[in-house]
């Protein structure tokens, strides 16, 4: 037998550190996960100013220092013993909880999986303590001078734990996370100073602000603050008033292709939720593609007993007592800030608010955003799901657009023809597809798709084999990129500049656009290379190839997008070059490009069983 | 609401404002034309929320009133009755069209439920005339950008100091500024930038309009008056890009060329270009430009060659074909003029004389080459 039945018993109390080093897997799952509790409990302590130094990506050092109440020399040794706590005193709190933290969980956790030095003093004593805890075990307290308040020092996370080290991503995507968790943070706490420096630089230092207006100003720069919109109310700002729902959304040309930046704040507090993130989708009605994600800082004040907190270990989510008023109520004050916006007009809305009012619609107020002749087009050809014009046209009144071409002053065809065809092989569906019909079936060719199926093998070449065209700019664009987007252009910037992209640092986070790759679509490049930086961020799609990461997420971004209308001449282009790829039935995410209708399906749908002719 | 007028004048009245008329609308009343009928005159109006017109002409009014009818059936029957006189009587929401031997009836919506337009003022009144207007909105409203993302490069961008009139408008990369001399037009120092739409619907009018135009730039609108005819646009919301700061100032090098020898050329050769860049590839030398172009898709590529009189080192610059094309049919003279100074920043072109008060010119940004 191998089962030893000697006299040691089998069974025993697990020891204090291993019951710890099981829970910090559940609370301390990444460097991100400490900078968390940490800053938490930093804003528990009542900080008025936040600094973080990380090295590694946070994986070789954490050091937050804050100018919070503090902690007494017994006391500090408490924090790292399980379920300490100063925050709950009975357990009826659990359902009044307005504290970040009230587990008492976080502190020794860390303990658990790292080193932990943590100096803190209390403004009534002269000098502060010092303790040094190691693999869970603390090692020595003693007297030290420091200035009021706390720095906990957490260096080679996870050294104990190789397993768990395995599953980080690198440095850079850690450090992502952080700065993303980090911002969220200084947008909810935004009458708290943050600082945060990596490997000895200063990525960013937010001044402690009276106004949300001003973080989101000293996060986002001025450039874009015109494009965020305040929901009603928001700017005399009683953010601590119950029942407040208060904020900022954005115009929709901000709209990302992460949700790192779509925040909600309950209490201060970041969360995630679908039902709010559903009725803020409901809100930009059709102005926000299904793939999107507007930034936001939306703040709800909810009395502590209308929510419950303790879900999740890392309480990201938060379950709602009132979660079926709470969905119509953001979803109004959204389309609210839409529409004082201009993004958003009555007309827009809803099909029966469509109706016009008796007393008229006065042309001279009628200033709305300038997409209006665009919206409304995409809006009907999607309810009536009726051809474009370009097949409408009736004999006997000639429509606009085509006695403009006969005129010869349609501005937009402002680029000359390739060949002078006189007879239209193609037209347009839903301003999404390109329908060709053929001799014995119809083909439906998704534009987005195809697009991207064309750019991302002309990436793949200009990444391969050197560099692509690129088309300059008489007014080259500066973007504000956040300091994570910032040190992922600072690593790509020679892969975007094979793309085509010709980019230069232009002072602080900013970078200056003066050139884009010539086969793009030129709306808004700045968006698009904003995700695709996004994307990189990620580590994107195909974890084995990177080119091919980067040339899918760049033709993802810089393609057409469906709901788009295309000239003719686009029209014939994105077949022609489509039909030269090397596989045009599938976009490299694998979806499918060209659908088919043949003439049989046709006939059957008209009861018509007639033999094939050919 | 009842008058009587000649086919011919109601059917020109009613084309004129049908082109504002939107072929589709989620406002049901503006797929409609308004009828009034005043004192001794019909007007007629139409609207798309963005651009307004009305026109007017003399009838002979029985009862004054106002409704609208659907535009496009409206227009369609008047065009195809016979000549003659035509009486119009508004009957409850319907109109009722008596021709000499027919009768046909429509049914309106209400006038009240037209957006109403803005009152005029027109003391500040410029009139200008009309063919040095279209020329200079013929000579830069193809350089209008289509990207809705920046509303401002959506327009022209008009602007007038001391008797100069300036309008320029730019894609990002090609860019067209006319200028003339000896204007007055008030209120718009600063600049203002007039959405396209309007502006090509006055080309199309001007065909028959008068020898002189009135211009009005008042609250956010540019009024065109024709006469009998006013068209009102909303203005595009600021701030127009520094387009100065663009324009370079000195160049080490200068082509001069035959425009439709060149015109000819780059046509030839970017028919072997890529079908989605439009890359054309110019080298300039001594004595001739060489022009080459690549399609790998279908293995092919071009090279062909005119004379020209150049003056600097040998440059090789790339540059969508299409912009080129379109910008030298604006050309006006016979040769062309085209300077710049590396291969990487802005090209201007240019004829090589202008006529008197007039001046203008376009910029090309460079499709940098493929390595
Ligand atoms: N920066 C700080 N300043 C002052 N006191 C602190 C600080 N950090 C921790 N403490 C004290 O240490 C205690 C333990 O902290 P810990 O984060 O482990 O638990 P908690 O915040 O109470 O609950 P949770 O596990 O939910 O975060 C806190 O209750 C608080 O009294
Ligand atoms: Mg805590």
């Amino acid at each position: 037998m191998h089962f030893s039945t000697g006299d040691k018993p089998k069974i025993k109390v697990l020891d204090e550190t291993l019951i710890n080093k099981i829970a910090a897997g559940e609370v301390i799952e990444r460097p991100a996960s400490v900078v968390k509790e940490l800053v938490e409990n930093a804003l528990d302590a009542g900080a008025e100013n936040i600094s973080i130094e990380l090295e590694e990506g946070g994986l070789r050092l954490i050091a937050i220092h804050d100018d919070g109440v503090g902690m007494l020399g017994e006391d500090l040794e408490l924090a790292f013993t399980r379920h300490a706590t100063s925050k709950l005193a009975k357990a009826d709190d659990l359902f009044n909880i307005l504290s970040f933290g009230f587990r008492g969980e976080a502190l020794p956790s860390i303990a658990s999986v790292a080193h932990v030095k943590a100096i803190s003093r209390v403004k009534e004593r002269d000098s502060g303590s010092e303790i040094e805890i190691d693999g869970g075990r603390v090692k020595g307290l003693k007297a030290t001078g420091c200035p009021v308040g706390t720095s906990i020092i957490v260096s080679n996370l996870f050294y104990n734990t190789p397993a768990r080290r395995k599953f980080l991503k690198s440095p850079r995507s850690e450090l992502s996370r952080i700065t993303d968790l980090v911002t969220s943070y200084a947008v909810g706490n935004f009458d708290v100073g943050f600082k945060i420096s990596h490997n000895g630089r200063e990525l960013y230092n937010f001044p402690p602000a009276a106004k949300l207006y001003e973080r989101i100003i000293a996060i986002y720069g001025t450039d874009d603050i015109e494009k965020f919109l305040p929901l009603p109310g928001t700017d005399e700002g009683m953010f601590n008033q119950p029942g407040s729902i208060l904020g900022y959304i954005t115009h929709p040309v901000m709209a990302k292709s992460r949700s790192n930046e779509t925040r909600f704040f309950v209490n201060f507090r970041p969360i995630m939720s679908r039902t709010l993130l559903a009725a803020l989708r409901a809100g930009y009605h059709d102005k926000l593609a299904p793939n999107l994600y507007p930034p936001t800082a939306i703040f709800f004040n909810i009395l502590p007993r209308d929510i419950d907190v303790n879900v999740h270990p890392a309480k990201t989510e938060i379950r709602f007592k009132n979660e079926s008023e709470l969905f119509p109520k953001l979803k109004r004050l959204v389309e609210h800030a839409l529409k004082s916006g201009g993004v958003l007009t009555e007309l827009s809305l809803n099909t029966d608010e469509a109706k016009p009012s008796g007393n008229g619609t006065q042309f001279i107020h009628a200033k709305r955003g300038n997409d209006f002749s665009k919206r409304t087009d995409m809006q009907e050809s999607l309810y009536k799901g009726g051809f474009k014009e370009y097949g409408e046209s009736s004999e006997t009144a000639p429509s606009r657009e085509s006695d403009i071409e006969k005129d010869g002053v349609d501005i937009h065809s402002g680029i000359e023809k390739p060949h002078e065809s006189t007879e239209q092989r193609m037209w347009q569906f839903m301003d999404s597809f390109i329908v060709v019909p053929l001799k014995n079936s119809m083909l439906f060719i998704d534009q987005h798709n195809a697009h991207e199926r064309i750019l991302f093998e002309a990436a793949m070449e200009n990444l391969d084999s050197g560099k692509g065209a690129t088309q300059q700019m008489l007014f080259p664009i500066s973007i504000d990129l956040t300091p994570g987007e910032f040190a992922i252009w600072n690593e790509y910037s020679e892969v975007l500049n094979r793309l085509g992209f010709e980019t230069s640092e232009f002072g602080g986070h900013s970078i200056l656009i003066s050139g884009i790759p010539a086969e793009m679509d030129d709306k808004a490049p700045e968006s698009a290379l904003r995700r695709i930086l996004d994307d990189f961020q990620e580590g994107g799609e195909f974890k084995d190839d990177p080119f091919k990461s980067i040339a899918a997420s760049f033709a993802c971004h810089a393609a057409i997008k469906a709901g788009q209308k295309l000239q003719y001449e686009e029209m014939e282009q994105i077949f022609n070059k489509l039909f030269a790829c090397q596989e045009f039935n599938l976009c490299p995410h694998g979806r499918p490009i060209i659908a088919r209708l043949t003439s049989q399906e046709v006939e059957k749908k008209f009861n018509r069983h007639v033999p094939i002719r050919d | 609401m009842k008058f009587t007028i000649s086919k011919d004048k109601l059917n020109s009245l009613v084309q004129k404002v049908l082109n504002i008329v939107p072929v589709r609308s989620t406002l049901p009343v503006l797929s409609n034309i308004l009828l009034e009928a005043d004192k001794d005159k019909v007007k007629m109006r139409a609207t798309d929320l963005d651009v307004a017109i009305t026109s007017e002409l003399e009838a002979d009014i029985k009862n004054k009133g106002s409704l609208t009818v659907p535009g496009r059936m409206f227009a369609d029957l008047i065009r195809e009755l016979p000549e003659g006189d035509v009486v119009i009587t508004g009957v409850d929401k319907r109109i009722e069209v008596k021709s000499e031997r027919g009768l046909y009836k429509i049914a309106g919506i209400s006038a009240d439920e037209f957006p109403r337009f803005p009152k005029i003022d027109f003391t500040d009144e410029v009139k200008i005339d009309t063919d040095v207007i279209k020329g200079m909105i013929s000579k830069s409203i193809f350089a209008v950008s289509r990207d809705e993302t920046r509303p401002a490069l959506n327009g022209i961008l008009w602007k007038c100091e001391e008797g100069l009139l300036t309008m320029v408008a730019t894609n990002g990369h090609i860019l067209a500024k006319v200028e003339q001399s000896g204007l007055d037009v008030k209120g718009i120092e600063k600049g203002v930038i007039v959405p396209p739409k309007a502006l090509e619907y006055f080309s199309k009018l001007s065909v028959d309009a008068p020898d002189e135009i009135g211009l009005v730039f008042a609250a956010d609108n540019l009024v065109l008056n024709l006469d009998n005819t006013i068209l009102t646009t909303r203005l595009i919301d600021g701030p127009y890009p520094n387009f100065e700061q663009v324009i370079p100032k000195e160049h080490s090098k200068r082509a001069v060329f035959d425009k439709d020898e060149f015109l000819a050329l780059v046509r030839r050769v970017s028919i072997l270009s890529n079908n989605i860049t439009h890359q054309i590839k110019l080298v300039f030398g001594a004595e001739s430009i060489e022009a080459m172009a690549t399609n790998y898709d279908i293995g092919g590529e071009g090279r062909d060659e005119i004379a020209m009189d150049y003056q600097g080192e040998e440059l090789e610059i790339g540059y969508n074909a299409n912009y080129l094309l379109e910008i030298m049919k604006h050309v006006e003279t016979d040769q062309a003029v085209m300077e710049f100074t590396t291969g990487t920043a802005a090209a201007v072109i240019d004829s090589i004389s202008h006529p008197e008060n007039q001046d203008y010119c376009f910029l090309i940004m460079p499709l940098r080459l493929a390595e």
